[in-house]
């Protein structure tokens, strides 16, 4: 099999994606760079360590990261999987950033995290932010440098349908009426919120260690690289005021969030 | 074999951050992270082979900690020891009485915070969930487990797949 390659680096991750096919090798780096919106350069193949493999078969295309095998499905339908895979191992690998599971706004000038898993409404309250004029950072990850400062990655805002939790909708910020973050931010705030139906917001202000382990679970390169993820995490709360609480309606707990940063400052 | 009078705090495979009142220690063998109080942390910084634990309750007196009782040091070995933080487990010395009860005792006889070991299990490398055996063709539990690369489908074998 004739082997083409492209190869890439992206927030220090040094990948190649592979194929037997021209144009199939063509549309993956494509869909690569908009996975990163665009944050990747080509780079000499030889020095990459991670490899996207695209081999096209009878069928469709045979899918392998790494080495881990994720079998035979057409394009069109796997575009959207390896999208995601590319965004993972860049969150994983980085080197110098750590990638945290959240959303991230910028409201009169403090800067504002919510990690969650997914499905645990991080986007509603982003959304909601934005609608009212938060400036977008991400409604995903929180791409923070080893100053301290979050990145933007605004790809738009991936809304669920209400009753169907698989379908999701891409919202662009803009079309919310907000601006979209161009400048890394320290970090101010963080608020660990846990969705339950008709919960009050009541906040804790957590301590530094434990402001660290709530946000742990959220850090993606934990395994790869403990050392410096935990690191960052300390510095990251050092500087930020960390609380947890329930919430239920966002509107609500938006409020709510909006008048205790007014009242703390900073 | 850790003498159980003169308990060693374990220093290999941990990643260890300290704070000003806490100390985050992060077990790369097990993958799981603990955040141990000023107490439990006070005794784990002393648990080193040579102090006994009357020894432990004299140094929490001298660095002005406060006055503890032996059960109270205890309480704190207790959890180090299950949580591996020490060289070798420690048998638990609270013969015939819970944890629960024994931090009753002790609760309501201190004023020095007691000790208190939080610890959470890491989630798997994000690469590694690319296999995360999710419940084949269901697709929502598959996606809330973070950060599971495939958020729309899994495949009949309960792999992430497109």
């Amino acid at each position: 099999m004739k082997r083409h390659s492209i190869a890439f680096n992206s927030y220090g991750v040094k990948f190649s994606i592979v194929s037997n096919d021209v144009d199939l090798l063509a549309s993956a780096c494509k869909t690569a760079r908009s996975a990163m919106l665009g944050n990747l350069i080509e780079i000499d193949s030889g020095t990459s360590r991670h490899e996207l493999s695209l081999e096209l078969v009878d069928g469709g295309v045979h899918f392998k990261m790494n080495g881990q095998d994720h079998g035979v499905t057409p394009w069109p339908k796997l575009e959207h999987f390896f999208d995601t895979c590319v965004r993972i191992l860049v969150a994983e690998f980085a080197e110098g950033f750590v990638f945290l599971h959240c959303g991230v706004v910028e409201w009169n000038g403090k800067s504002i995290l919510f990690p969650g898993d997914s499905f645990t409404g991080k986007t509603t309250i982003v959304a909601e932010f934005v609608k009212r004029g938060a400036v977008y950072y991400s409604d995903e990850y929180a791409i923070v440098d080893r100053e301290g400062l979050v990145h933007p990655f605004a790809r738009p805002l991936s809304i669920r349908h209400r009753t169907d939790l698989s379908i999701r909708f891409d919202t662009p910020a803009e079309t919310l009426g907000s601006t979209v973050g161009a400048e890394p931010i320290p970090i101010d705030f963080i608020f660990l919120l846990n969705y339950r139906k008709n919960a009050h917001f009541r906040p804790r202000s957590l301590s530094l260690g434990e402001g660290v382990m709530q946000l742990m679970p959220q850090a993606i390169p934990l395994r790869v690289n403990p050392k410096f993820t935990l690191l960052l995490l300390n510095k990251i709360c050092e500087r930020a005021k960390v609380f947890r609480s329930n919430r239920g309606n966002s509107k609500f707990a938006v409020n709510k969030i909006i008048d205790l940063i007014d009242k703390i400052g900073l | 074999m850790n003498n159980a009078h003169n308990p060693i705090a374990r220093e290999s495979g941990l990643v260890v951050q300290e704070m000003d009142n806490e100390v985050l220690v992060y077990d790369l063998d097990s993958n799981k992270a603990h955040c141990l109080n000023e107490s439990a942390a006070f005794v784990w910084r002393s648990c080193d082979g040579t102090n006994s634990v009357a020894d432990i309750v004299k140094e929490f007196d001298k660095n002005s900690k406060g006055k503890v009782s032996e059960d109270f040091v205890w309480l704190a070995i207790d959890q180090l020891s299950e949580n591996g933080l020490l060289n070798a487990p420690v048998a638990k010395p609270f013969a015939g009485q819970s944890r629960r009860e024994v931090l009753k005792k002790i609760g309501l006889a201190s004023l020095v915070a007691l000790p208190v070991v939080a610890s959470l299990v890491t989630p798997q490398s994000a690469m590694a969930a690319g296999s995360c055996a999710c419940p084949a063709g269901n697709p929502a539990p598959c996606a809330a487990l973070t950060p599971c690369p495939s958020t729309t489908n899994c495949n009949p074998g309960g792999v992430c797949a497109p």
